[in-house]
């Protein structure tokens, strides 16, 4: 299992409604593809979006997200 | 509500009924430091040592500071001050350590009934269904943080998960002043990365035996079947296996902290290793832990002994004073204040968590599920009220002595001897 670290800047958190925030480091677990539902940040047409995995082709999955890292 | 894992997901889709667990591990950055500079501001940003109140004692807790230069909790104060020469050595004050504590333990309490004091600077919270009263974990995780920091002055680290184990292992990794939240379903996933000496299950002590194994990390025990870790375990391997997988039904349990009124602690000089010794302390121990509990005209339910060993680690145990017997069945729990049936309790716990062949460091017996002494007398008081009577009359006795004559030259039991008197050859075997 590998595992990376994402900050979340203002489009990941508008892209999660609300499940994490701007300033929030999330927790990516790489190096497997996620299940139906999800939560995984993507690589959409050079753009990086959270979404819940729906296996739509053309996305690369970067990462499933496990957790969330918040600053308090 | 938290994400979830897909799993869980469709638990709840289907309508299950069981409710999703959340719990808050609540973690004081810095403890025993931070609290000392809070009485003393010129102490921050300074290394600080805690030390035992003897040049041999040991090193209880050292400021980040300090452990960048190598201090490390167990070390004697003398090897401690060669690798930090400009910290600050302070002896601990408990009285501030445990009104810090409290004060903390308070405020976790405005947010669940159920929370569990682990040591005076951490503690689990049952956060299960309360979002629904206070929102998610992650906004009151931020103003747990808030209220300790303006009301206490200190700052936590917390970690959220389904279960103790899992949210232990997050607070850890949120250090400082953090919050890691571990989704649910994922928690498997989180703590297989993490050092086999850092899991909690583990620790220094257990990890060597592990490593021989091929074992660095968490991940790596899922490697091997349940059935060789508890061939080659037993129980803990067992527990260790399930904690791999990031399963643990462990539930959060509310225990009273101890009330330092009826706690007492005896420092010996130097370290010993012989049991009629340390038995001897322990009685001693009773003697003013039973003259405390008179005093105050209280009774003890049950005792709790701690023995501190000389290389850092601590083994607690608790057990009933006076247990339940067919004589005393369908009345209260018994308790008691004299010293000869608190020190049977004691003994007990003793004889079974002192299973190191350590030397010992300092024994600490504490009174706890304190009640008041019953005021009415017995109707029909038998042999027994009258054995007691005769009793607590020769401990009134024994308190007003030792309370005109303290020290050596206080009259004592024999028991209490053994610790008084050097040993022979003949003891030092044991």
């Amino acid at each position: 299992m590998a595992f990376a670290y994402r900050r979340v800047d203002f489009l990941l958190s508008v892209d999660a409604s609300g499940e994490v925030r701007e300033g929030d480091c999330l927790l990516l677990e790489t190096g497997r593809r996620p299940a139906e539902g999800e939560l995984a940040l993507v690589k959409r047409e050079k753009v990086e979006v959270l979404c819940r995995w729906n296996g739509r082709n053309g996305d690369e999955v970067l990462g499933v997200v496990i957790g969330v890292k918040r600053k308090l | 509500m938290r994400p979830r894992g897909v799993a869980l997901a469709a638990v709840q889709r289907d309508g299950g009924t069981s409710v999703e667990r959340e719990i808050l591990h609540v973690n004081t950055d810095d403890f025993y430091a931070s609290v000392l500079r809070l009485r003393d501001a010129t102490l921050r940003g300074r290394a600080v040592v805690v030390v035992g109140a003897s040049p041999r004692g040991m090193v209880f807790s050292a400021s980040y500071e300090a452990r960048r230069d190598g201090v490390a909790r167990g070390m004697t104060a003398s090897a401690a001050m060669r690798l930090a020469s400009r910290a600050v050595f302070l002896p601990p004050d408990w009285g501030l350590f445990r009104r810090a504590s409290s004060a903390i333990f308070a405020i976790l309490r405005r947010y669940s009934p159920l929370v569990e004091s682990a040591s005076l600077d951490e503690g689990y919270v049952d956060y299960t269904g309360c979002s629904r009263l206070f929102g998610p974990a992650l906004d009151t995780g931020r103003r747990i943080k808030d209220e300790i920091a303006r009301e206490t002055g200190l700052a936590v680290s917390l970690g959220v998960a389904s279960n103790k184990l899992v949210s232990h292992v997050a607070s850890r990794s949120a250090k400082c002043a953090n919050l890691v939240d571990v989704y649910s379903g994922y928690e498997r996933s989180f703590i297989a990365p993490v050092p086999v000496h850092r899991f909690p299950l583990v620790g220094e002590r257990r990890a060597p035996a592990l490593c021989e194994l091929g074992v660095a990390r968490v991940g790596d025990i899922l490697l091997f079947t349940e059935d060789i870790f508890a061939f080659c375990f037993g129980a803990w391997g067992r527990r260790l296996y399930r904690g791999a997988l990031g399963e643990d039904t462990a539930p959060v349990r509310t225990r009273p902290a101890p009330d330092e009124r009826f706690t007492v602690e005896e420092i010996l000089e130097p370290d010993r290793i012989d049991r009629r010794f340390l038995e001897g302390v322990l009685y001693r121990l009773t003697e003013r832990l039973g003259e405390k509990l008179r005093a105050e005209r209280s009774l003890a339910g049950t005792v709790g002994v701690e023995v501190r060993y000389a290389d850092g680690m601590a083994a607690r145990g608790t057990g009933r004073v006076g247990p339940a017997s067919a004589d005393n069945a369908g009345e209260d729990e018994p308790a008691a204040a004299e010293d000869c049936t608190l020190f049977e309790a004691a003994r007990e716990v003793f004889t079974r968590i002192y299973a190191r062949r350590v030397r010992v460091r300092s024994l600490v017996l504490s009174a706890e599920k304190i009640m008041p002494a019953p005021l009415q007398l017995e109707l029909f008081a038998g042999e027994r009220a009258a054995a007691a009577e005769r009793r607590g009359k020769l401990y009134a006795a024994l308190d007003r002595l030792r309370t005109a004559y303290p020290g050596c030259t206080a009259p004592t039991f024999g028991k209490a001897l053994a610790a008084r008197v050097p040993m022979g050859p003949r003891h030092m075997h044991m």
